[in-house]
C-alpha cells in the first residue's frame, strides 16, 4: 500500500495500523485493546444522560405513582379525583400544589372534578339520545353526576375522537365541563357497561394516559423522544445537562456557504429493545454524517428522486455477457450463472481487480480534456450519481443481510428446539452465542458506510478527503467480507456446521468491522470540526 | 350514498320549521349533508345592511367533527381569511357533539357583531382592525356594500341572483 498524503498532515488517523497481507486475501491487525478502547468510549458518548423508559413504566412512575406523593389527605380528594387533577396541571406536581392551596374549590371545578357520586352505565327504556337521535326500547347510557345522560355509543365515539388531544375529556354539554374518571375513560372504550368493574389499580394501559404521556412528550420535546421504530412504543429521555442546543441546529441553514460544522456532537440513542436512533432528528443511526448534513441530503435525495430511482432497479445485465443477473444477498461480490463471470455489483468492473482490497469507491475524476468537454452541471451529476448509487446499493443490501441473518436465526433456533429431543446434535448455546453480536456489528457496520458515501459528498477536496475514502475502503472490504461469511452460512447444506467452524472469522471480521467503523466516525468528527464540510455543491 | 343519519335528518327538519331569524340553511338536492347558508349582518355591525352566502358541509363523522363552514361571500373581518374560512373556537377545539348547526350560524352571526382582531386568521385586517378601528369598520362597510347582497334586494327576490 502506498503512503498516503493524509500521513504527513497530522491527522490522527492513521492508515498504516491496518495491514493487509496480499497472499491470502485476509485481514487482520493485532490490537484487541484499541478495539475495547474504542468501544468503550463510543459506549460512553452513547448512553450518557439518557433514560430508557418502556410506557407502562413512564405512565407508572411519571402519571400513577405521583398521585402519593402530593400528600393531600384523602379526605379531602380521592386518588381518582388527584389524578384528574394531576392530568389538569399538565403532571406538574408544584403547579397543582401552589393551585390547590390558592383555592382549592376553584381548582377542582377546573378541572371538571365530580361534584357527587357518578350515575355512570345505566339501561334506559325508550330513550332519545339527543346526540345520535336514536330512540330505542332499550339504551345503555352513560353519564356523570351532573346527568347529562348519552347513549354509550355516542360516548364511546365522542372519547375516540377526543382521546388523541391527550386532554381531560370532559361531558359533551359544552359549559358542563365535568372530567370523565380515567378509569371510566378506559371501560367507555372498551364499551364495558359494568359498573362494578372500574378499577384505578391498573392504570398502565390506560387510554387517555397512554394520550397523555403522548401530549406530555410533544410538550417536552427537549428531553423526551419516542422510539421511532414501527410499532414500539418505548421512549427516551434525554438528562437536561446533557440535551442538545437543539435550536441552535435548526438554525443551521444547511445551504448557508459560511457553515462551519458546529453539530459534529450526533446523540444517538438506544430505547429499551435496542432501536438505535439520532435524538435530534429521529432518523436512524446517521453516523458519521452530522444531522445537518443528513437533512440537505435528504432534500436533495427527495428533489431528485424521480431522475434516479431506475438506480434502485435489482437487475443488471453481466459485463461480459449480458444476462440480467438479479441480486440475490446482502454482498456485492456477483458470479454471473452463464458465462461464470465475477464481477462488482457496484461498478460492474471485473471482481479480480477488487479481490482483497476493495477499490472500486474511490470517485476518479474524468481526464481534464474530457472535463472541458462536460458541462459544468453533467459533472456534478456525475459526482452525484456516484454517491447517491453506492448510497443506495448499500441501503439495498442492508435489506438483504436482514433477510439473511433471519434465516440463519430461524434455521439455529430450530436447531436448538430440535436439540431437545434429538442427541446428535450436539452444538451448544456457547458455540452459537457469539452470532447475535455479531449480526448487530454487521447490520451497524453497513449503515455507517452507507452514510459516509454522504459524507464523503459533501467532504471538501483535500488530503483528508483521500485518507476518509481510504477508510471507506477498508470498511467496504470488511464489510463485503462478514456479509459473504454470513451468505456462506445460509446458503451451505449444513449450517450448523459453518457457523460452529466460521466462529473465529467471523468474531474477528465483526470487530475489525467494528474498529474500522469507529474510526471513521471519529475522522468524520474531527472534519466537522475542521469545517471541511460544504454544502456549496460547485466545489 | 349511505344512509343519512337519523341526528342530520332532524336538525334539517328542525331548521326549516323552526327557522333562526335571519338564517336560511337549505340542503342541497344532490348532497343533504351540504347546506347553502345565508347570514344577515346583524344590526349595529358593519355588515348589517348585507346578507352572506356561506356553505356548510357535514363531514362523514359528523356530530363527532364539527361541521365545515365558509364563507362565499367576500368580506372584510379579522377572523375570516381571503378564502372565507372562520376562525372560531367552536369550529375546532372547542367543538362538541352536544352543538348543532343551528347553534354554530348564530356563533357566526356572533362573531360578525364582535371581531376579535387579538386571535386572528386574517393577519392584515387584524392589523388594521388594531392601529384604526374606525377606519376598518369603514373598509367593512364598503366591501358589504361591493360584495354582499343588500337586504332588502335579497328579502323581495330569494331566488333572482343579484350581484
Ligand atoms: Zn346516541
Ligand atoms: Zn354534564
Ligand atoms: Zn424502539
Ligand atoms: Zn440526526
Ligand atoms: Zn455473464
Ligand atoms: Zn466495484
Amino acid at each position: 500500500m502506498s503512503d498516503t498524503e493524509g500521513s504527513n498532515t497530522g491527522s490522527e488517523f492513521d492508515v498504516s495500523d491496518f495491514e493487509y497481507d496480499d497472499s491470502d486475501g485476509e485481514y487482520y491487525q493485532g490490537d484487541n485493546e484499541n478495539f475495547e478502547a474504542i468501544q468503550s468510549y463510543s459506549k460512553s458518548l452513547k448512553e450518557s444522560g439518557c433514560k430508557q423508559w418502556r410506557l407502562a413504566e413512564f405512565i407508572q412512575e411519571n402519571f400513577v405513582d405521583r398521585v402519593d406523593k402530593l400528600h393531600i389527605p384523602s379526605s379531602k380528594a380521592s386518588k381518582e379525583e388527584l389524578l384528574i387533577l394531576l392530568h389538569h396541571c399538565n403532571w406538574d406536581e408544584e403547579r397543582l400544589i401552589n393551585l390547590y392551596y390558592d383555592g382549592a374549590d376553584e381548582l377542582k371545578e377546573n378541572a371538571g372534578l365530580l361534584r357527587s357520586p357518578i350515575p355512570g352505565f345505566q339501561v334506559r327504556d325508550d330513550f332519545e339520545c339527543s346526540i345520535c337521535c336514536n330512540l330505542e326500547p332499550s339504551t345503555k347510557v352513560f353519564s356523570l353526576s351532573c346527568h347529562h345522560e348519552f347513549c354509550l355509543s355516542c360516548y364511546y365515539n365522542y372519547v375516540k375522537e377526543e382521546l388523541p388531544k391527550g386532554k381531560l375529556i370532559r361531558c359533551m354539554i359544552p359549559d358542563c365541563n365535568l372530567s370523565i374518571p380515567h378509569a371510566l375513560v378506559h371501560q367507555i372504550c372498551k364499551l364495558n357497561n359494568n359498573s362494578e368493574s372500574v378499577a384505578m389499580d391498573n392504570l398502565v394501559d390506560n387510554e387517555l394516559l397512554y394520550y397523555s404521556a403522548n401530549l406530555y412528550v410533544i410538550r417536552h420535546h427537549d428531553t423526551f423522544r419516542w422510539c421511532p421504530a414501527i410499532d414500539c412504543q418505548n421512549l427516551v429521555q434525554m438528562d437536561l445537562t446533557a440535551r442538545l442546543a437543539e435550536l441552535d441546529l435548526d438554525a443551521i441553514d444547511p445551504f448557508d456557504k459560511n457553515y462551519r460544522g458546529s453539530d459534529s456532537e450526533v446523540k444517538i440513542v438506544t430505547c429499551s429493545d435496542g432501536h438505535e436512533f439520532c435524538f435530534s432528528c429521529k432518523f436512524e443511526n446517521h453516523l458519521p454524517c452530522s444531522c445537518s448534513i443528513v437533512r440537505a441530503w435528504d432534500r436533495k435525495v427527495t428533489d431528485d428522486s424521480e431522475t434516479y430511482s431506475w438506480l434502485e432497479v435489482n437487475t443488471k445485465g453481466c459485463p461480459e455477457c449480458g444476462t440480467n443477473i438479479e441480486k440475490n444477498g446482502g454482498c456485492n461480490h456477483m458470479k454471473c450463472f452463464k458465462c461464470a463471470y465475477e464481477f462488482c455489483w457496484i461498478c460492474l468492473g471485473t471482481w479480480e481487480e477488487h479481490k482483497g482490497f476493495y477499490n472500486c469507491n474511490r470517485y476518479v475524476a474524468p481526464l481534464p480534456q474530457e472535463e472541458k468537454e462536460m458541462k459544468k452541471k453533467r459533472r456534478y451529476l456525475d459526482r452525484y450519481m456516484h454517491f447517491y448509487s453506492r448510497f443506495m446499493e448499500h441501503q439495498s443490501s442492508m435489506a438483504w443481510d436482514l433477510k439473511t441473518l433471519k434465516s440463519i436465526k430461524k434455521t439455529t433456533e430450530e436447531y436448538m428446539h430440535e436439540k431437545a429431543t434429538d442427541s446428535t446434535k450436539t452444538i451448544s448455546y456457547n458455540e452459537i452465542d457469539y452470532l447475535q453480536e455479531s449480526f448487530k456489528l454487521l447490520v451497524r457496520g453497513r449503515k455507517t458506510l452507507k452514510w459516509t458515501y454522504v459524507f464523503a459528498y459533501y467532504l471538501t477536496k483535500s488530503n483528508f478527503r483521500s485518507i476518509f475514502e481510504q477508510n471507506q475502503d477498508f470498511l467496504n472490504a470488511l464489510v463485503e467480507q462478514l456479509s459473504e461469511l454470513f451468505e456462506k452460512i445460509q446458503t451451505s447444506q449444513d449450517n450448523m456446521k459453518l457457523v460452529v467452524q466460521l466462529r473465529t472469522d467471523l468474531v474477528n471480521v465483526s470487530k475489525s468491522v467494528t474498529n474500522r467503523r469507529l474510526k471513521l466516525i471519529e475522522a468524520a468528527r474531527e472534519f466537522l470540526q475542521r469545517g471541511l464540510i460544504t454544502f456549496d455543491e460547485g466545489f | 350514498m349511505a344512509a343519512l343519519p337519523k341526528r342530520i335528518i332532524k336538525e334539517t327538519e328542525r331548521l326549516v320549521s323552526d327557522p333562526v331569524p335571519g338564517i336560511t340553511a337549505v340542503p342541497s338536492d344532490d348532497n343533504l349533508r351540504y347546506f347553502h347558508v345565508t347570514i344577515d349582518g346583524p344590526d349595529s355591525s358593519p355588515y348589517s345592511s348585507g346578507v352572506f352566502d356561506l356553505e356548510l358541509y357535514l363531514p362523514d363523522d359528523y356530530p363527532m367533527c364539527a361541521p365545515k363552514v365558509r364563507f362565499l361571500t367576500k368580506i372584510y373581518h379579522p377572523n375570516i381569511d381571503k378564502l372565507g374560512r372562520i376562525c372560531l373556537d367552536v369550529l375546532k377545539d372547542n367543538w362538541s357533539p352536544a352543538l348543532q348547526i343551528r347553534t354554530i350560524l348564530l356563533s357566526i352571526q356572533a362573531l360578525l357583531g364582535a371581531p376579535n382582531p387579538d386571535d386572528p386568521l386574517a393577519n392584515d385586517v387584524a392589523e388594521d382592525w388594531k392601529q384604526d378601528e374606525k377606519r376598518a369598520v369603514q373598509v367593512a362597510k364598503e366591501w358589504t356594500e361591493k360584495y354582499a347582497k343588500s337586504k332588502e334586494i335579497a328579502t323581495t327576490s330569494t331566488t333572482e341572483e343579484s350581484v
